[in-house]
């Protein structure tokens, strides 16, 4: 699994994983890793995100988040 | 005047006499003692300020129209929230969000309590709590329900947990167990009885109030507290039901020693002898507690001095007040 195949993940999970590493950082992955369908995938994309450096992590997520939502509006 | 009719007490439901003791009366949040440390931190750095207002325990579960799903050992439960509410909460975090960014907000929020709920409660194995975003909350067969009332910023929240059968009967034996272990090791009852009301009478005037046909006043007002006694000494203080027919009680208050007045009679109107088995006895201590009893419901009443019968009577009611009869 590796950064580069998140695009591969659905925009909600994207969402999601965006709105946690931007609240809890490297926590995230802690509070996802319980999704019944796919709390494995999750928790190991948040922990890939919020090891990058806080100045690079935060502009990530805001991307990710951003590109999820408009996707999600698009239907 | 006519015959007091306790028929017509508030019913108690055989649920309430399931659960009073255990789930109903339980205080949850003592189960979940680091819940609120793994919010505290988020909180404070957005500024926000939140307090736990109440947490209630109830049978009544409301109908859900927004929610969330998760289960807990193989059972479904829901953290149910009203949408305004929980877009509130979202925009709170991520202010200028449309809705469906608060959606999402809104669905983290409720992982992160699922989780942050796993990870406190140690009363079940971390790994069997999940959050299952492919259930709709109108499938979960909710059965009881936990009412989280939270001041945020000082709006009210309010977060319903609604829970099945399995949960609700791990809550109330843990619940039961935690009460009953304490209580039971340092309570041995010897002579319990249900008693209406305690009246002080000067000692000169006692033989006219024991006289057959006297008429004395009381301050019970059929919702008015009773007393549990053990040896004429009261232990707890009771709300009066009608269940299934016979008398049933809901402890109120621990004792409320009777003030002593000098040259006065102590006169117990006693509604019955309480046989209760010695693992329930600890529940008579119990604030919350709802117990049944084998004492069908009327009217007819002793009258008790230092725990010696010494009349019958009836309670008889005129308007509101309420009066003993001795026959």
């Amino acid at each position: 699994m590796s950064i580069k195949e998140l695009n591969k993940v659905e925009p909600r999970h994207r969402a999601l994983l965006a709105i946690g590493v931007l609240l809890d950082g490297i926590d995230a992955g802690l509070f996802l890793e319980n999704d019944m369908q796919a709390g494995e995938q999750l928790k190991e994309y948040a922990d890939l995100i919020s090891k990058e450096n806080l100045e690079v992590r935060l502009p990530y997520a805001g991307t990710i988040l951003r590109r999820a939502i408009s996707e999600l509006r698009e239907g | 005047m006519q015959d007091w009719n306790p028929e017509q007490l508030e019913k108690m439901n055989s649920d309430l006499v399931n659960y009073g003791s255990g789930f109903l009366s339980s205080r949850l949040e003592r189960l979940v003692p680091s819940l609120s440390a793994q919010w505290g931190p988020l909180f404070h750095t957005l500024n926000i300020e939140s307090k736990v207002l109440s947490v209630i325990p109830t049978l009544d579960v409301s109908s859900a129209n927004y929610g969330f799903v998760g289960i807990v050992e193989e059972e479904e439960f829901a953290v149910v929230v009203d949408k305004e509410q929980a877009g509130y909460l979202s925009s709170l975090l991520v202010p200028n969000s449309d809705s469906i960014s608060l959606d999402i907000i809104s669905e983290y929020l409720a992982r992160r309590f699922i989780s942050s709920l796993s990870t406190s409660w140690s009363g079940v194995d971390k790994d069997s709590i999940k959050f299952d975003s492919q259930k709709e909350i109108s499938l979960v067969n909710a059965r009881a329900a936990i009412k989280i009332e939270l001041s945020v910023n000082n709006k009210n929240i309010n977060i319903e947990l609604q829970i099945g059968e399995k949960l609700l009967s791990k809550l109330d034996g843990l619940w039961r167990r935690q009460t009953s272990s304490f209580n039971v090791s340092q309570l041995k009852y010897t002579n319990l009885a249900l008693v209406l009301e305690k009246i002080n009478v000067p000692v000169e005037e006692l033989n006219t109030f024991l006289e057959v046909g006297a008429k004395i006043p009381l301050e019970f007002s059929g919702n008015t507290p009773v007393s549990i006694t053990n040896e004429d000494d009261v232990i707890s203080l009771a709300k009066l039901y009608n269940c299934d027919s016979s008398f049933g009680f809901k402890i109120l208050s621990k004792a409320k020693i009777p003030d002593y007045k000098p040259n006065m009679a102590m006169l117990s109107v006693v509604i019955g002898d309480l046989n209760l088995p010695l693992e329930k006895s600890g529940l008579l201590t119990t604030v919350g507690s709802y117990i049944s009893t084998d004492l069908a419901l009327t009217n007819q009443v002793s009258v008790s001095l230092e725990g010696k019968k010494v009349a019958s009577a009836s309670i008889m009611v005129d308007g509101s007040q309420y009066s003993l009869i001795i026959k």
